[in-house]
């Protein structure tokens, strides 16, 4: 499964949300309604499933799915 | 040297969000001194707050003054919304966030503390919650403003009446909670009915201290300084530095507060050492609380 694949499932899993709901551009709290608690929890998720670490002032910037994809693809290919 | 020595008490600690909450630093610095920690958290925290007591990445943020590591008894889930597992709305018991949990209201909580741990020596309250917090009292809603004294001043009293029975099996015990000076004096970015929340707080611990003070109970607040928790930078993302700041300028020791200066003080509040306060709102704030200009 992709990087992309699985952000996607386990923001849909986070956020009750359906697949056809979330692409790349899909903004966490504009289009799916999350909260600031809900993006701390998917941040840890995320860090769990990637085995990475993203930082506070890397998570702030992380706004859209692809954001998400795209820094867990940087930080993932450094190893 | 005299030693601050809590071992074997046993202290329910609410309000640990993340490994930078000050009640984080609070469960570290009674850890330290040998007390039992058993913690309360949000029920949408609770999962955070296991990933930061287990993670390796997180080891250092877990590691106590005296050189261990912060040892937790048990994570509860408590909405310090609700008194009674009765009192839960409809809304609550749909949500599986909270539902997952079969208790998670205070009554139920302290007690199901109390009675796994025979007894309750310390209880720490640093709650304080209003969806509003952005906004001037003059703009506040009246639901916000109410929630906002509900979750962040009621709740000491709530959590107090349950763990009174706990406490006085122990033969006594020492409370503190967490305010700030938006309680005493116009903090104009203070807003949403916190600073009625925290006023209300501060008189209400004068209350609690005369109704338990019978039974050898201290109950006590500190006052502490700003702060830039994860909490405080996600209210006021890119301005909460410069309160900081601010206060940090205006204060007489020129600096800002460390957790650790407001853990430190609340393990001596719940020491022998403060066997004589009771009642008290102590300002761990630099000396910010004392300047006029």
């Amino acid at each position: 499964m992709s990087v992309e694949q699985k952000v996607i499932e386990i923001v849909c899993e986070h956020l009750a949300v359906n697949k056809e709901q979330v692409s790349r551009t899909t903004n966490f709290i504009e289009d799916i309604g999350a909260d600031s608690l809900d993006i701390v929890e998917l941040i840890m998720e995320l860090e769990e499933e990637f085995d990475i670490q993203i930082p506070d002032d890397q998570a702030e910037k992380i706004k859209t799915v692809g954001e998400a994809i795209d820094y867990i693809e940087r930080e993932t290919k450094k190893k | 040297m005299i030693p601050i020595d809590l071992s074997g008490k046993v202290a329910l600690v609410t309000g640990v969000g993340d490994n930078e909450s000050f009640a984080w630093f609070i469960a570290k610095a009674l850890n330290a001194a040998g007390a039992k920690i058993v913690l309360a958290s949000h029920p949408r925290m609770v999962g955070i707050v296991e990933t930061f007591l287990s993670r390796d990445m997180d080891k250092e943020s877990r590691t106590l003054s005296t050189g261990g590591e912060l040892k937790v008894e048990k994570v509860f889930a408590m909405d310090a919304n609700f008194d009674t597992m009765a009192d839960v709305d409809e809304k609550t018991r749909g949500d599986k966030r909270w539902n997952k949990y079969p208790i998670f209201a205070i009554k139920e909580v302290v007690e199901a503390v109390g009675q796994e741990f025979s007894g309750i020596d310390i209880v720490i309250h640093s709650m304080a919650f209003s969806r509003d917090i952005l906004k001037p009292q003059i703009e506040t809603s009246r639901s916000a403003y109410l929630e906002a004294l509900g979750i962040s001043a009621f709740s000491y009293t709530s959590l107090l009446r349950y763990a009174r029975p706990f406490m006085v099996s122990r033969g006594g015990g020492s409370a503190v909670g967490l305010t700030y000076i938006g309680g005493s004096r116009v903090i104009p970015h203070y807003g949403g009915g916190m600073s009625t929340a925290k006023a209300a707080l501060q008189l209400e611990a004068g209350h609690l201290a005369w109704s338990l003070g019978e039974d050898n109970i201290r109950v006590n607040l500190i006052s502490a300084g700003p702060y830039l928790s994860r909490a405080m930078k996600a209210i006021k993302p890119g301005e909460a530095h410069k309160m900081v700041e601010y206060a940090a300028s205006r204060s007489p020791l020129r600096r800002a507060i460390t957790p650790e200066e407001v853990a430190d003080t609340t393990a001596f509040l719940c020491s022998p050492l403060a066997s004589g306060i009771t009642g008290h709102t102590l300002y761990v704030d630099a000396g910010y609380n004392v300047m006029g200009g």
